[in-house]
């Protein structure tokens, strides 16, 4: 680089040019959204340092579990064990409700609800930007990740996906402040919008009137209105409702389930027609 | 003035250092503290040897940073060429300066960039800024001295 500078001093013709050169570059990338296919380069490019970077969190995981003792390991996998059960019996009736439920839908002449791939992966341990509510996952167009898509953890909604390279992505948690989210009241089916406030422990519920039924503890779970998420997932439970003195709209705040802050495994969405796909329907008795 | 390849050397890895550093998943009280590293050692860089870097250098490691953290393409790009100018313009009093003197300079950069940052972020205009969004102006005070200790030995072959 040393032949573009001669003197040690700044060209203001090439500050002019490297300064354009950003503006073009955030309006292709900001606002028309021209350049994912570039982006997926440049995180192809950065892996390596994002992946060198997660090695010391990652050794530290591997060290503390190398060192946890037997009777520990004995408990955890008793506790597996028995949520395992739990879970198998559970989905005994699951399986005899969706039949049910296609069913109904079918007499009363319903749209089929969509059906749902899901795909494992993993969180890559690093941080960027500490403003911002983002992670990094070992999944990325290799594996059909693609920008929009929602990632669940075990407790609930997760975010989505924002940004994909080759075998990373980039994903915007839903605690994050630009981040919105269409939901609905379990309880009552009432609507509203949870925003991200940049702290992972607090939501606010947008939209709700001072006179909404709403209690502490209410389920929020996805309403599916957007068409990004799926519907029925869970997203947060109410935590504190302060009913504003004036306005028309209650202040209300939500603790999301998925412990954003710290995940490791996570679960990626695929949706399809039902209709559209002859993958038979799971047989119970061959059932997992 | 040709670097030789210990120097590039030496640029390469303490760039690489700086932005493995600034990813490291630190709890949040600690990943607000941190100071733009890799922005310091650009501008660090651009003091010892200003012909080298130069301000394309740090446009490329302002487009590095967009691409890892993630930000719209473009923003950092923009904001390294801004902070490395005035620092190329005085170069020569920069560096005959005492590193507390330095470091001033520096964090007044810093203050700026973070300014920049948080406009650029949709922040400033939307309200959603705090006191500490400014804390890397604090900590920048401190890790612009540990920079000029841990490169001490390129600066005396340098010099």
């Amino acid at each position: 680089m040393a032949h573009l500078f001669r003197k040690g001093r700044p060209g203001p013709v090439w500050l002019a040019v490297l300064l354009l050169a950003s503006l073009g570059l955030y309006l292709a990338d900001a606002r028309l959204h021209l350049l994912d296919h570039v982006r997926g380069w440049l995180m192809a490019g950065t892996e390596p340092v994002q992946r060198l970077a997660a090695l010391p969190a990652q050794l530290w995981r591997g060290a503390a579990e190398a060192t946890r003792g037997r009777a520990e390991m004995q408990d955890e996998l008793a506790r597996l064990g028995q949520e395992n059960l739990l879970l198998k019996a559970q989905m005994q009736t699951f399986w005899a409700l969706q039949e049910e439920n296609r069913r109904l839908r079918d007499v009363l002449h319903a749209v089929q609800p969509l059906e749902q791939d899901l795909l494992l992966a993993e969180s890559i341990p690093v941080k960027g930007d500490a403003r911002r509510q983002m992670m990094l996952i070992n999944r990325g167009s290799r594996d059909g990740v693609f920008v929009g898509q929602a990632v669940l953890a075990a407790e609930g909604l997760l975010g989505q996906v924002v940004h994909v390279g080759p075998r990373t992505a980039e994903v915007l948690l839903l605690t994050d402040d630009t981040h919105a989210i269409p939901v609905r009241i379990a309880r009552t089916g009432q609507r509203a919008i949870a925003r991200g406030t940049g702290q992972g422990e607090r939501m606010d519920i947008l939209h709700l009137p001072n006179n909404a039924d709403v209690q502490e503890g209410d389920l929020l779970v996805t309403s599916g209105l957007g068409g990004t998420f799926p519907a029925g997932y869970p997203v947060a439970s109410v935590s504190v409702i302060a009913q504003a003195q004036s306005g028309a709209f209650a202040s209300i705040s939500a603790r999301p389930l998925a412990p954003v802050d710290d995940v490791r495994e996570i679960i990626l969405i695929w949706m399809r027609d039902a209709s559209s796909t002859d993958i038979p329907a799971p047989d119970p008795a061959h059932a997992p | 003035m040709r670097p030789d390849p210990w120097t590039w050397l030496a640029i390469l890895f303490s760039l690489l250092l700086a932005l493995v550093v600034g990813l490291l998943p630190f709890p949040q009280y600690i990943a607000q503290l941190q100071p733009p590293w890799l922005l310091l050692v650009v501008l660090y860089w651009s003091i010892l040897q200003p012909t080298t870097l130069g301000m394309a250098g740090a446009w490329l490691m302002g487009l590095l940073l967009d691409a890892i953290q993630p930000s719209p393409l473009g923003t950092h790009a923009a904001l390294f060429t801004l902070a490395v100018t005035p620092v190329l313009a005085l170069q020569r009093l920069l560096r005959t300066l005492p590193v507390a003197q330095q470091a001033l300079w520096i964090a007044g950069l810093v203050f700026l960039y973070e300014v920049g940052e948080l406009w650029l972020g949709d922040r400033l205009t939307a309200g959603r800024v705090s006191a500490d969004d400014f804390l890397p102006v604090i900590s920048t005070l401190f890790a612009w001295p540990l920079i000029k200790v841990l490169l001490f030995r390129q600066e005396r072959r340098l010099a």
